[in-house]
């Protein structure tokens, strides 16, 4: 049986797909210097966080008598899943560009493709963060082992000038999960986070 | 990059008996108890091969099956506790398990780094922890998957088998079965049952010009 690199994430079927074009070459010097570089973006990250919480329930109301998300909102949300994945990849070591803020689509190696609107089950949004109380135990556990890969990827993107291809592949299975969760808690999408594409033993 | 000397076999067909799932921690007990004692019994020919590897530079071939054995029966029982299959494990470590490890014949070793053996595994051992998290989440989430479904779900089950794997490797690691280190790159070959494929008819070769 021969090793072989891990399933990828944007070959499933699910409505928020990881699309991943990095070439695995990191530059050292901001590899070192990764967690200052990325502190505008935890500043800008959290404060549209705080604005997200607090429209986010303006949002499922309005989902929850339209039965799925307006367009203009569907591709607010979009941006700012889409620039939490880009923020998550640097800091992750899981990239190397310095990723813009806007989270627009097609400007950074670890991407998100996410599927237009569709109609939703109402019941499945009015209990929604009920529903995704499962995938988020999930989802920060594999956050969990985001971090350790990011702290050993860190020594050895150091050390070679390169990411290894084993962290780089489960960390963008976590990363993929990670913002499918969101998507699936913000309504972007009413598919559950799903597992698939999982690395096989 | 070469295959691993460590490899899993997953042939489970993800179906699950809700009856032994409810029941799984139970079933288990006797299984737990007779690889605590296994696991006491190993400590003095683990120390002694220790010794032994650092001499010779390699395992005799018995040794080194027996200690496959010990190691595989931990995968049977892990698998079995956390729903990645189905099947009671025989207590014995022997192959043909739906969730199975195997385990190439025993290689030559670098001294030096079976005397920092402990030292060095310490990184896979910090790995291994946070993928250890993530099988025992998947084992919980799995139990009311399973019961409810009858079927554990795949996502989940290839996840479980592959933090399951890279535990064995890193045991394997650390009791010196292998002198290579665990694998974070995971392997889409062989982990399926074999489907059977309608026989695929090949045209006939055009004959070559002259």
């Amino acid at each position: 049986m021969a090793d072989a690199p891990l399933t990828q994430a944007s070959a499933d079927t699910h409505p928020i797909r990881l699309v991943n074009n990095d070439d695995l070459k990191r530059n050292r010097l901001t590899v070192f210097f990764r967690l200052i570089l990325a502190i505008p973006h935890f500043i800008w990250l959290t404060l549209w966080l705080f604005a997200m919480y607090l429209v986010s329930w303006v949002f499922w109301l309005i989902a929850l008598f339209k039965g799925r998300l307006p367009d203009g909102i569907h591709a607010f949300v979009s941006r700012f899943t889409r620039y939490s994945t880009h923020v998550y990849a640097y800091t992750s070591l899981l990239a190397d560009p310095f990723p813009g803020f806007m989270g627009a689509a097609g400007t950074y190696p670890m991407d998100l493709e996410i599927d237009g609107p569709q109609q939703q089950n109402r019941l499945g949004i009015f209990f929604r963060l009920l529903l995704a109380i499962p995938a988020f135990l999930l989802a920060y556990v594999l956050r969990l082992l985001m971090n350790v890969l990011a702290f050993v990827g860190w020594f050895y993107a150091l050390f070679t000038g390169r990411m290894s291809e084993g962290i780089e592949s489960l960390g963008a299975y976590a990363l993929r999960y990670e913002a499918q969760t969101f998507g699936y808690a913000f309504l972007l999408t009413g598919n559950y986070p799903s597992l698939g594409g999982a690395p096989t033993a | 990059m070469s295959t691993h000397p460590v490899r899993f076999v997953v042939t489970d067909d993800l179906r699950r008996s809700r009856l032994t799932v409810f029941f799984r921690l139970l079933l288990v007990l006797p299984h737990l108890i007779w690889s605590t004692i296994w696991t006491y019994a190993m400590f003095p020919l683990i120390a002694f091969q220790w010794l032994w590897v650092i001499g010779a530079g390699n395992m005799e071939e018995d040794v080194h099956r027996f200690i496959g054995r010990f190691v595989r029966y931990h995968v049977h029982i892990h698998a079995y506790l956390l729903l990645l299959a189905n099947p009671w494990p025989i207590p014995n470590g022997r192959e043909g398990y739906p969730i199975d490890m195997e385990l190439a014949p025993p290689e030559r070793q670098n001294r030096l780094t079976v005397i920092f053996r402990l030292i060095l595994v310490i990184p896979a051992y910090v790995f291994m922890v946070v993928l250890n998290t993530v099988l025992y989440v998947i084992g919980f989430l799995g139990w009311f998957a399973s019961l409810a479904l009858g079927r554990m779900p795949q996502g989940m089950r290839d996840l479980g088998a592959y933090c399951l794997r890279y535990q064995t490797q890193t045991f394997a690691y650390l009791l010196l079965l292998t002198p290579r280190y665990p694998s974070l790159a995971g392997s889409a070959a062989a982990s399926q049952p074999p489907v059977e494929q309608p026989p695929v008819e090949v045209p006939p070769e055009p004959e070559p010009y002259t």
